[in-house]
């Protein structure tokens, strides 16, 4: 396992220090690395993450790259170590999703989504659907600061169309 | 996708009150959120606003969110004579925790005809009226009368992966036809009232569609039913009916299986063909003591294996003097069974036959009841795809 460092700047220009192995978790900064255009010296710049949410990427990807150590370290687990490890990372992320704010997950998202890391951009995706589950159309638009922009006669409409997913 | 280049995102308005969410939202990362709900959570999401009414209703995202459903499959739950809705509930959970719908069959003349296909059953009204109907969302199709009376007529649902096509198979024969005149054999693919028109189908080998196993099962894009090839119930034929190109062609019964009963069936297990009867009794109950089944090993061959489970002393415990129905088979290796009426403390039968373990789960939520007889469908998938 590697264990070089590189660097990243987010769009506030503060900068983190990370294992290249956690930040391959990013296919867009892997595919950096592969064609070498990351100097040694010098931070990739991510024009599209601050630094707040950059921290979280961080702490995620830190997080996962150990887990996938382990992995290798203890091939033969047993079923129940398994799972047992499992519920462990399950109870990590759960806890590391419960720590933020709804804007903060769209943030994550995004930068999730930017950065192309698909477990991440899981994660989230599933986090704002449990939130949003069960909720009525004025809930989902609370959430997400949508105005509703229906006409009464196309949101009856509408309203009539999906009838049978109320009540 | 021409719709939806027009939007670059979902541009979220700011106002005095700091919004939620201040950066807009990709409609693919969009799309991804909200398949990983119930399709009832989808149905309440397209009423938000008219982008997500467009981007939720685009058939991407219906293949993504069926995608998503197919891991979890569920039981679906229909009663002739309209005293209760169709209930769905996921089939691998403990308790089974069944949801109503809103759609009926609507009176004790009608029957489900066929399998269930994606989220999709065919409805058998009387005078050979057939309706394709999404029980969940209650969108229904008829299908147009097929010409000259006197018929039995059976009609299929199928589904075509690669075109992503439902098409229906319908046969009908002259029960005063001798059975070595074939029957005749049509198809249509679904769509508008204008598009829908039957096809002729070839067919040169007589066959008659088994009133004793009659359900029937569609894997990857072939339909299969049994048939019977002469007036003799043991003498029966696999027709295999290839929805795409619209061809049939008929597989062999295992050479070493006796006869066909009225609680065989035809069952996907793992994506192949199978079959599972039990021969000791006529119907299945506590004293059935076990099953047989084959898998098809090559189609070309006519080859299957054969497999038979010796039901574990618990078998009579749990299931006593109940009539049950094979329902099929699970990924966890277990066949499904459920009592052919609804009782008040309604469950669903699981053999694990690698474990050789039986359990009974109960169902919850079906509350007014008296006894009607249920309809129970493995492998019904919520599907908002329109047709």
């Amino acid at each position: 396992m590697s264990s070089n460092m590189i660097m990243l700047k987010s769009s506030d220009g503060a900068s983190f220090e990370i294992e290249e192995a956690a930040a391959r978790k990013s296919k867009i900064i892997a595919n950096m690395i592969e064609v070498e255009c990351v100097d040694e010296d010098k931070a990739i710049p991510l024009q599209n993450v601050t630094g707040n949410i950059l921290a979280l990427v961080i702490e995620y990807c830190n997080k996962h790259i150990v887990d996938d150590d382990d992995d290798v370290a203890t091939e033969e687990a047993s079923e129940e170590e398994e799972e047992a490890k499992k519920k462990k990372v399950d109870d990590w992320e759960a806890e590391f999703m419960n720590s933020m704010s709804l804007e903060t997950m769209f943030e994550l998202l995004l930068a999730a989504n930017y950065l192309n890391i698909k477990s991440l951009i899981d994660l989230v995706c599933q986090t704002i659907a449990n939130n949003i589950k069960d909720k009525t159309p004025e809930e989902v638009r609370k959430i997400f600061s949508i105005e509703n922009d229906f006409t009464p006669e196309e949101e009856e409409e509408i309203r009539k169309e999906n009838a049978w997913a109320f009540g | 996708m021409e719709e939806l280049k027009r939007f670059d995102g979902l541009r979220i308005s700011r106002r005095n009150t700091k919004p939620l969410v201040s950066h807009p939202i990709p409609p693919d990362v969009l799309m991804d959120i909200i398949s990983r709900l119930p399709a009832k959570s989808v149905g309440k999401c397209r009423c938000v606003s008219k982008l997500w009414a467009l981007i939720l209703s685009r058939p991407e995202f219906d293949e993504l969110f069926m995608a998503k459903s197919s891991t979890c499959p569920q039981i679906l739950l229909g009663y002739s004579g309209g005293e209760l809705p169709f209930f769905t509930s996921p089939q691998l959970q403990n308790p089974l925790v069944a949801s109503p719908h809103r759609t009926y069959i609507p009176d004790d003349m009608c029957r489900i005809s066929g399998p269930v296909v994606r989220g999709w059953v065919c409805i058998e009204y009387p005078r050979d009226m057939f309706v394709i109907c999404n029980p969940m969302t209650g969108k229904s199709i008829t299908l147009p009368h097929l010409k000259g009376q006197m018929f039995c007529v059976k009609s299929l649902l199928g589904y075509d992966p690669i075109d992503k096509q439902f098409k229906v198979l319908c046969v009908a024969w002259r029960p005063s036809n001798p059975y070595n005149i074939p029957p005749e054999h049509y198809v249509l693919t679904l769509g508008t009232q204008q598009q829908m028109v039957w096809r002729t189908v070839e067919c040169c080998k007589p066959n008659r569609p088994s009133l004793l196993c009659e359900d029937g099962v569609c894997i990857n894009g072939v339909l299969y039913y049994m048939a019977n090839i002469n007036r003799y119930d043991q003498d029966i034929v696999i027709v295999c009916f290839d929805i795409r190109s619209e061809k049939l062609s008929f597989i062999n019964q295992p050479e070493d299986m006796w006869n066909l009963s009225y609680q065989s069936r035809l069952i996907n297990h793992k994506g192949r063909l199978g079959l599972i009867y039990s021969p000791s009794y006529e119907i299945i109950n506590g004293h059935t003591t076990c099953f047989c089944w084959w898998v098809l090993k090559d189609t070309e061959k006519h080859e299957w294996t054969k497999r038979s489970y010796e039901l574990p002393q618990s078998w009579w415990d749990l299931v006593g003097n109940t009539k049950l129905r094979i329902l099929g088979t699970t990924s966890t290796c277990e066949i499904v069974l459920s009592p052919e009426y609804l009782s008040d403390q309604f469950y669903i039968v699981y053999y694990n036959f690698e474990k050789n373990i039986v359990r009974r789960v109960g169902v919850q939520g079906i509350e007014r009841f008296k006894p009607l007889e249920v309809f129970c469908f493995l492998d019904y998938l919520e599907d908002l795809k329109p047709i």
